[in-house]
């Protein structure tokens, strides 16, 4: 019976790991709990709880991730940097995949991998640590952030085999330009400005994001400065507001809000006789009711243990989104000479549903190739068992098969690991405000114009000519 | 008697036993013991990641400190007023991809400045602000005799200030990442630049796709 001792070693191990796969994504549901009530230090001592076991080894970089974010919210910009920098090595160390936990990984799970991060995010984590610069008034080092972050995109557009896939960042080049432009330096911030147009052209078509008339109304104004040359080289971009250039000794505070949660990843499960794998899973629409194909799978799979019928159990990701109330922001200051609108300048869903749908025939294939190997592996097991023993082989071969069977259901998971505490749009205003120290109030609005929650933020200081960033969250 | 079952160790259960204990030891895999500290010599060349690490600042500080002292300004200016040069050190702009401390090679060129005993070095504006807080501090609450004066700082001939700038380049798994320093002498009269150094390196990096 050593084999058997063996194989149930392996199982415990197998169920261990299908038990851990969950365990990230109820501590995230707790985290997002506590960012709904705008409790950062609440959500980081969860993070922190948690190091060790859900953010632990393979998942260290949503570590990184998550404390990176909860600490910029909560105004700990160092500490944040800190945190996102650790994250940027990560990212970078994991460029090169490990060839044992990819093997390991086509008989269990993804859990198996090492998480490296989406590319997008990747790319937010160069924002967030630039703004993390800008509010220590750092203009230097949060134009490294910028230009790491156009090294980081303009080497995805190099190694990018497909060009629908995310390469670009919109908002990564409109905030470039806004800090070149702020640090004087006017060449690159123009390029940003058109590199930025650009991408939103692309926003348009695939994430009915348009282009921010803020956009070109900056543009012109640097063009302008630039002189004819670059007036005549925007004449492409169409025509759009015209160029806006501060009052005489008033500066600019620049509102970001980042709203929402963005959508979280779970997964859909088939579990079906095998003779019927293929052409099922292939025919199904990831987008089926998820809780009718739960019920599904749940009887499919009750009935298969009983009666010993061979089942297989395929898992991809799906993006589930995470309802907020506040669609808009109203900025308010009595004191202000100009309040433009807020514009959407980044849809965080849109792009992370995006980019799961880009890459989900790979994963796919990569499931059901899975799901071959783990029946492959069973189906060796059982064929020992039966030629073990003439009287009790028949026995062990069928009780394999029972095991087998949900053993495999059970480590079947689709890779559900994300950024949690990413916002799911960023909105962007402007107010422009005579030097000095002014008090801003911002309303939150609901799709039929209510406010739902007010923030203020005292004692803005604006400086003649300068541009300045207030950054501000809501989860509700 | 009872039968007892026979076991047949087969190809599959030594396959199964293979599995077994990969997976028992990548289970274990991340449990990793205590770092590993080795002292080192602090010129000894070390890359770890490809970025910039203490080796560039060091071939950078070296590099200028043999050109700046080497250079004709130090004499043409002893001989045109008798005295040593007075330099401060002023800011050198990271103005590269990395987050680079530029203060780690700015130093270095202080401490061969001041330990040549050609050039004379004043605090830079950073510095000024402590030790004028603590002489006015002395003048509050130290002997009249201890007491530092105030206005004797010595002004300044020359100003440095410099940028360091970088390109990256990146496809797959190779980066070529290519750093230029620059430092350069000011004079805080006549504004003419008596000295310009340049640093240029270059480094190829390269990460395997796949490891084990």
């Amino acid at each position: 019976m050593g084999r058997f001792f063996r194989l149930s070693i392996m199982l415990v191990l197998l169920i261990i790991m299908a038990a851990s796969c969950t365990s990230t994504v109820r501590v995230q549901q707790q985290i997002a709990t506590m960012m709904r009530v705008g409790d950062y230090p609440g959500a980081l001592d969860i993070v922190e709880e948690h190091r060790e076991n859900a953010f632990k080894g393979k998942n260290s970089l949503l570590y990184y991730f998550e404390r990176g974010m909860l600490l910029h919210l909560d105004g700990r910009y160092s500490e944040s940097n800190a945190a996102f920098e650790q994250a940027k090595l990560i990212g970078d160390r994991l460029y090169t995949e490990s060839v044992s936990d990819i093997g390991f990984s086509l008989f269990s799970n993804d859990y198996a991998l090492d998480y490296a991060g989406e590319n997008f995010e990747r790319t937010l984590v160069h924002l967030f640590s630039a703004l993390n610069y800008l509010m220590l008034r750092e203009p230097d080092a949060a134009l490294v952030e910028i230009r790491q972050v156009g090294d980081y995109l303009r080497k995805l557009q190099v190694d990018s085999t497909n060009e629908n896939v995310y390469q670009d960042d919109a908002f990564a080049r409109y905030l470039s330009a806004l800090v070149y432009e702020s640090s004087g330096e006017l060449d690159s911030a123009f390029v940003g400005y058109k590199q930025a147009a650009s991408a939103y052209g692309e926003y348009e078509t695939e994430y009915s994001v348009g282009r921010p008339d803020s956009l070109l109304s900056n543009a012109q104004r640097v063009a302008s400065r630039l002189g004819a040359w670059a007036e005549e080289d925007l004449d492409d971009l169409g025509a759009g507001s015209p160029p806006r250039f501060l009052p005489e000794g008033a500066g600019e505070v620049l509102v970001l809000h980042f709203n929402g949660l963005s959508p979280m990843k779970d997964q859909t499960k088939f579990t079906i006789p095998f003779s019927s794998a293929w052409p099922l899973v292939l025919a199904l629409q990831a987008s089926t009711e998820s809780e009718d194909r739960a019920q599904l799978d749940r009887a499919v799979a009750f009935a298969s243990t009983i009666s010993g019928v061979d089942i297989v159990s395929v898992a991809f990701p799906i993006f589930v989104d995470r309802p907020y109330a506040i669609t808009r922001m109203r900025p308010r200051a009595s004191a202000a000479l100009e309040i433009s609108s807020a514009e959407l300048v980044e849809d965080i869903g849109a792009i992370a549903e995006k980019d799961l749908a880009d890459r989900i025939v790979r994963i796919r294939t990569k499931a059901i190739a899975r799901a071959a190997i783990k029946y492959a592996l069973q189906k060796g097991v059982e064929y020992a068992a039966r030629e073990s023993s003439q009287e009790y082989g028949a026995m062990l071969s069928l009780a394999t098969q029972i095991t087998g069977n949900i053993v495999r259901y059970a480590t079947e998971q689709a890779d559900k690991r994300m950024w949690s505490t990413l916002p799911d749009k960023i909105w962007m205003s402007s107010l422009v405000f005579p030097a000095g120290t002014h008090d801003l109030s911002i309303d939150f609005l609901n799709a039929q114009g209510v406010t739902v929650e007010s923030q203020v933020i005292p004692a803005v200081q604006v400086r003649p000519g300068h541009r300045q960033f207030v950054i501000v969250r809501t989860a509700r | 008697m009872d039968r007892v079952p026979q076991i047949i160790v087969s190809r599959e259960s030594k396959w199964l036993r293979s599995i077994g204990l990969l997976s028992v030891l990548i289970f274990f895999a991340g449990c990793s013991s205590m770092p590993k500290v080795t002292r080192t010599s602090s010129d000894e060349v070390i890359d770890v990641s490809g970025y910039w690490n203490d080796t560039d600042s060091q071939m950078v500080s070296q590099e200028m400190i043999d050109d700046s002292l080497g250079r004709i300004w130090i004499e043409e200016w002893r001989g045109a007023t008798g005295k040593r040069p007075t330099v401060i050190v002023g800011s050198v702009r990271n103005q590269s991809s990395e987050h680079i401390n530029t203060r780690t090679f700015t130093k270095d060129l202080e401490r061969a400045f001041v330990n040549s005993g050609r050039v004379r070095l004043v605090a830079s504006s950073d510095e000024r602000g402590g030790v004028r807080n603590e002489r006015l501090d002395q003048l509050r609450n130290s002997t009249i005799d201890t007491a530092k004066s105030m206005g004797k700082e010595i002004g300044a001939d020359f100003m440095m200030i410099g940028a360091i700038n970088s390109i990256i380049d990146a496809a797959g798994g190779t980066k070529v990442r290519f750093y230029q320093v620059e430092l350069e002498l000011v004079n805080l009269e006549t504004n003419e630049k008596v000295w310009i150094g340049q640093k240029k390196i270059k480094k190829v990096v390269t990460q395997s796709r796949y490891g084990l």
